[in-house]
């Protein structure tokens, strides 16, 4: 610590005072990697001497590097063309004399026989083979090291790294620590995507945060669930208000409060957040930039509000406990939610209804598509039609079996308060919700008639066996929608 | 005459793009199908698309399955009307998801190609500027390359090995933990 603290006034100088903070779990890494006292200051003094060198190259570094990023896939669009063009130029020739070899090399035995059929890998322009390796696990791009001269440093500029625990034996949990601390610490690019399947041990808020240093805009997290408890997203170790996030996905985690305040608050350019098996401590997600939301088997305790004024699209599967409620979504053009899987909570005081009411389609009035599927009977939705928006937007519209319920009511609803609506598609699984219906819920209204002059396209998708509710189905839209011009009635299988 | 009428209703949907080829060929193609590449669309904001955009990095062999791809999704975009975001694919909807799987087939289908074409589509995706080619083709030449050995690698691209056996061995040493 002492020679640590020898060498750290010069990164201090420059006023970054979260060099300070890199330095402190480089220290702490190496802490744990080495021996003996001796064994420590020499790596700590190695540390020093490359992140000085580092430092230096920085800023020029960081031009170089915003170029190659805009060339790869995942980011935003290229900008280089003139220099791929004249790579291209000067490969042309080639290309026209493999064209007329024919199109049927595939295997390399028949690679070599006339040097005209060269596949060009080499011919590429680094910016393309950065953004191939980009789509390779991480640890097969550091391999590609030893290919050649050209390829050798080429691994440590990889803007995406794509790090998995299934690379690794599992059992070997140190070399996959070592390996991850390894390429996160000896790459020299800026990280434009990080994807990390692992364990969730404190490494991965550890590593997380560096990706996050690192000015990161894309960030994956999946807990593997080999260690039984729901990992916590550490807001004390990974501040992801720090670069320009923009993206993020995590996986089987618990995501606290206090994160979602970060993304609420601090991240401006946050766009895409996908969540799928995590445990989500609301109270809201209220990100102002928001434009694509998924929240797949999220578990939610209390009321989750979702109120992005940006948002786009939204998706909601198979809620745990509660479907979170919506509010003023003025951009919102897609949105579904699913509750076909909803699992319900086991509490003793199910008996107030109040506690399934989310308000769930009042922040989506203004959607152009809209897709919601349930189990028939279930009280979620069902208590949504105490208070039903008008679909000014509304399109093109998906309903599951849990409209037919009470003479149709909930979707002559739908009907009445959706003037613009062209396109309409039932899907009748059949399935009903157990745990609603001993709820003992007071009844719907019933049925209800309506007048739809733009519904032009129905399509009713049915299991087989309820050739009645069909029968009846058909008949109520005919009466009430003499715009229909096409319907169709398709059998599903079981 | 870029324009000629092709019996669609709606003007917009009827504009049409000429690309010449490097070996002079002309394809006339939608708007909404030459404006995948960002390349096209930037020059028909700016407007110099009349009397047709030459490529001359692209030979009419490549272009045509360049346009085949376009075709097959701009359709797929044509859903999301106007929006140029990256999410014009997402497969929201229940509807939606026969045609994605179409979709899909189509592009698995679309990269039975050999390695030479493959390259010259990554090339001619690069110049076009058509984010979702471009991360098509890497994707296939990334997966031929996983869970191969150097050596493998090394053949099946043709690379030569230009590093003395010192060198590889100190490259060895060096990233030693993801050889382990």
């Amino acid at each position: 610590m002492v020679a640590l603290l020898n060498y750290l006034p010069i990164f201090s100088h420059e006023g970054k005072t979260e060099i300070w903070r890199i330095a402190t779990r480089l220290e702490e890494n190496i802490f744990a990697e080495v021996t003996d006292e001796s064994m420590y200051v020499k790596e700590i003094n190695m540390e020093i001497q490359s992140l000085v060198l580092k430092a230096n190259a920085d800023i020029q570094r960081r031009h170089e590097r915003l170029a190659i990023r805009s060339s790869n896939p995942f980011s935003l669009l290229p900008q280089r063309r003139s220099s791929t063009l004249q790579k291209q130029n000067n490969v042309q020739p080639q290309t026209q004399s493999i064209m007329k070899v024919g199109s049927t090399v595939e295997e390399p035995s028949g690679e070599t026989n006339d040097s005209a059929k060269i596949y060009r890998i080499s011919d590429l322009s680094n910016d393309l083979l950065l953004s191939i390796l980009s789509l390779l696990p991480a640890k097969e791009v550091v391999r590609t090291s030893v290919l050649s001269t050209q390829w050798r440093h080429l691994w440590a500029s990889v803007p995406c790294l794509n790090i998995s625990e299934d690379q690794f034996d599992v059992q070997n949990e140190e070399r996959f620590n070592k390996f991850v601390n390894s390429i996160l610490l000896k790459r020299r690019a800026l990280l434009e995507r990080f994807c990390l399947h692992s364990a969730g041990t404190g490494h991965a808020n550890f590593w997380i945060n560096l990706a996050v240093e690192n000015n990161v805009k894309d960030i994956e997290f999946c807990d593997t669930g080999r260690n039984s408890d729901l990992p916590i997203l550490d807001s004390s170790i990974i501040d992801f208000g720090y670069g320009g996030l923009k993206i993020l996905r995590l996986g089987h985690v618990l995501v606290p409060s206090d994160v979602f305040d970060t993304l609420n608050e601090s991240c401006p350019s946050l766009e895409e957040l996908e969540l799928a098996l995590c445990t989500v401590e609301g109270p809201d997600i209220s990100s102002p930039s928001l434009v694509h939301l998924t929240l797949i088997s999220c578990t939610t305790f209390g009321d989750l509000i979702i109120c992005t004024p940006k948002l786009v699209y939204l998706k909601i599967e198979s809620p745990r406990y509660k479907c979170p409620g919506t509010k003023k979504l003025q951009s919102l053009k897609t949105a579904s939610i699913s509750l076909d899987n909803l699992l319900h909570s086991d509490a003793d005081d199910d008996e107030d209804l109040e506690l399934y009411h989310s308000q769930i389609l009042v922040g989506l009035s203004n959607v152009q598509s809209l897709e919601l599927r349930a189990p028939i009977a279930e009280v979620t939705f069902e208590l949504e039609m105490m208070n039903f928006p008008v679909f000014k937007n509304l399109t093109t519209l998906v309903l599951g079996e849990w409209c037919t319920a009470s003479s149709f009511y909930p979707l002559t609803c739908f009907l009445r308060c959706s003037p613009q609506l062209t396109n309409l598609t039932i899907l009748l699984n059949m399935h009903s919700c157990e745990y609603c219906l001993a709820l003992e819920q007071g009844p719907l209204p019933t049925g209800g008639s309506f007048t739809s002059n733009h519904l032009q396209k129905v399509e009713i998708k049915c299991v087989q066996g309820h050739h009645n509710l069909v029968e009846e189905l058909v008949k109520l839209l005919r009466e009430n929608a003499k715009s229909i011009e096409e319907l169709s009635i398709e059998e599903m299988e079981m | 005459m870029a324009s000629a009428g092709s019996g669609d209703e709606k003007a917009a949907a009827a504009a049409m793009i000429t690309l010449i080829s490097s070996d002079n060929e002309k394809f006339e193609v939608t708007e909404a199908t030459a404006t995948l590449s960002q390349t096209i669309r930037h020059m028909i904001e700016d407007g110099c698309t009349d009397g047709g955009v030459p490529l001359p990095n692209v030979t009419s062999k490549i272009l045509a399955r360049v346009i085949e791809y376009c075709k097959k999704h701009a359709t797929a975009a044509a859903g999301e009307e106007g929006s140029s975001s990256s999410f014009s694919d997402a497969a929201f909807l229940e509807v939606d998801r026969a045609f994605l799987e179409e979709l899909e087939e189509f592009d698995d289908a679309f990269l039975e190609v050999d390695r030479a074409t493959l390259f010259d589509l990554i090339l001619a995706a690069n110049y076009l500027d058509i984010k979702g080619l471009l991360n098509l083709t890497c994707q296939k030449v990334a997966d031929s390359v996983k869970g191969k050995t150097p050596e493998q690698i090394r053949e099946m691209y043709n690379i030569v090995n230009d590093l003395t056996p010192e060198e590889e061995a100190e490259i060895r040493r060096e990233t030693q933990w993801a050889f382990e």
